[in-house]
C-alpha cells in the first residue's frame, strides 16, 4: 500500500513517543470519601467524651453525697440550722440530705426553733396579729 | 469477578500503556492539551466508577472510542476558542530535536481533522484500519485510503519546513513544497 519511502517515514513518525500524561487522580475521589467518615468519627469521639465527662462529674456528686448519709433507710435525718435560714444554707441543706423531704423537714424545725433575740420581733407573730380582713 | 481495587489495577496499568498515545489523540481533536489531559482523565476514572471495560472485547479500540465521544462532547460544550496550535510539545524530542517535534506538530495541525486522527490512532495508537473504520463509522479502504493521503501530506510538510527552518532556501516555485 505505500511506497517504501512512506514506509520509511512511516517508521521515522514512530520513533517520535507522545508525552505520557499526568498521573490519574486516584487518590482525590477516595480522600473525598473518606473525609465525611472522619467527620463522623469526630463527632462520635466528642459525643462519647461528653457523655464520659458527665457521668464522671455525677458519680463524683453521688460519691460526694453518699458518705453524708448516716443511715440509708432514714429518711428524716437532716443537718440542723444553727444559723439564720439563707439560700446558701438551704442549698448547703438540700445537697447533704438524703432526700429532699428529709431537707424540708429539717428547713422547717430551723425556722421554729430559731431564737428571736431581745428588742426584735418575728414577722409571723406581728402578722399573725394584724387583722387583715377589712 | 474480578473485585474493584482488581479493575482499578487493570484500568490504571492500561492508562500507563495506552495514556500518552489517548492523550495524543486528545489534543489533536481537542487542540488543548489541558482540556485533553481532563478528557482522558474524566474517562479512566468513569471507567473504574463503572467497571464497563470488562465488557470491551477490545480495549485499547474501546478506549480510544471512549476518549473520541468524550473530546467531541467537551468540543460542543465549549467552543473553539483558540485556534489548533497549542505553544506546549506533544511528543518527547528524544532522538530529535525540538525543531523536527515542532515541525512534526505544525504539520499534524495543518492535516484535516479526520486525517489528523487517523494518523494519530494509527502510527501512535497502533489500532489497524479495521478498527479505525470501525471507529470513526467509515469503511476500512477510506480510512486506509486517508492515512495514506495523510501521510503524503505530512512527509511533505515535514519536509519544507526542514528546508524553511535551516534557512539554505526557500520553498521556491519549482518546489512542490511551495504550494502548501
Amino acid at each position: 500500500m505505500l511506497n517504501p519511502d512512506e514506509t520509511r517515514f512511516e517508521c521515522y513518525l514512530e520513533e517520535f513517543r507522545p508525552l505520557p500524561p499526568a498521573p490519574l487522580p486516584l487518590n482525590v475521589p477516595a480522600e473525598a470519601s473518606r473525609k465525611p467518615r472522619h467527620l463522623g468519627i469526630t463527632i462520635w469521639a466528642t459525643g462519647v467524651a461528653a457523655i464520659l465527662a458527665i457521668v464522671i462529674i455525677l458519680h463524683s456528686r453521688v460519691g460526694r453525697v453518699a458518705p453524708a448519709v448516716p443511715h440509708a433507710n432514714s429518711t428524716t435525718v437532716a443537718p440542723a440550722i444553727s444559723q439564720p435560714l439563707t439560700l446558701a444554707a438551704a442549698n448547703r441543706v438540700l445537697v447533704n440530705s438524703v432526700s429532699i423531704e428529709a431537707a424540708l423537714n429539717s428547713l422547717e424545725a430551723a425556722s421554729q426553733s430559731s431564737a428571736i433575740t431581745a428588742g426584735n420581733e418575728s414577722a409571723l407573730a406581728v402578722l399573725r396579729q394584724e387583722n387583715l380582713n377589712p | 469477578m474480578p473485585t474493584t481495587r482488581a479493575v482499578a489495577a487493570e484500568i490504571e496499568a492500561l492508562y500507563i500503556q495506552h495514556g500518552p498515545a489517548l492523550l495524543l489523540f486528545a489534543t489533536a481533536m481537542i487542540g488543548d492539551r489541558s482540556r485533553a489531559q481532563d478528557v482522558v482523565h474524566q474517562v479512566f476514572l468513569r471507567l473504574i466508577e463503572e467497571g464497563s471495560l470488562q465488557r470491551a472485547a477490545n480495549k485499547r479500540a474501546y478506549l480510544f472510542t471512549c476518549v473520541r465521544n468524550a473530546a467531541l462532547n467537551d468540543g460542543r460544550l465549549v467552543r473553539r476558542t483558540v485556534s489548533l496550535e497549542p505553544d506546549e510539545p506533544w511528543f518527547q524530542a528524544t532522538r530529535q530535536d525540538v525543531a523536527a517535534e515542532t515541525s512534526l506538530r505544525q504539520s499534524l495541525i495543518a492535516l484535516s481533522d479526520d486525517q489528523r486522527q487517523i494518523v494519530v490512532m494509527h502510527v501512535w495508537g497502533e489500532l489497524t484500519f479495521l478498527e479505525i473504520s470501525e471507529l470513526l463509522e467509515i469503511s476500512p479502504n477510506t480510512a486506509a485510503s486517508r492515512y495514506r493521503y495523510a501521510i503524503a501530506k505530512l512527509r511533505e510538510s515535514m519536509s519544507c519546513r526542514r528546508l524553511a527552518s535551516k534557512a539554505t532556501q526557500n520553498c521556491s516555485k519549482e518546489n512542490p513544497c511551495a504550494k502548501s
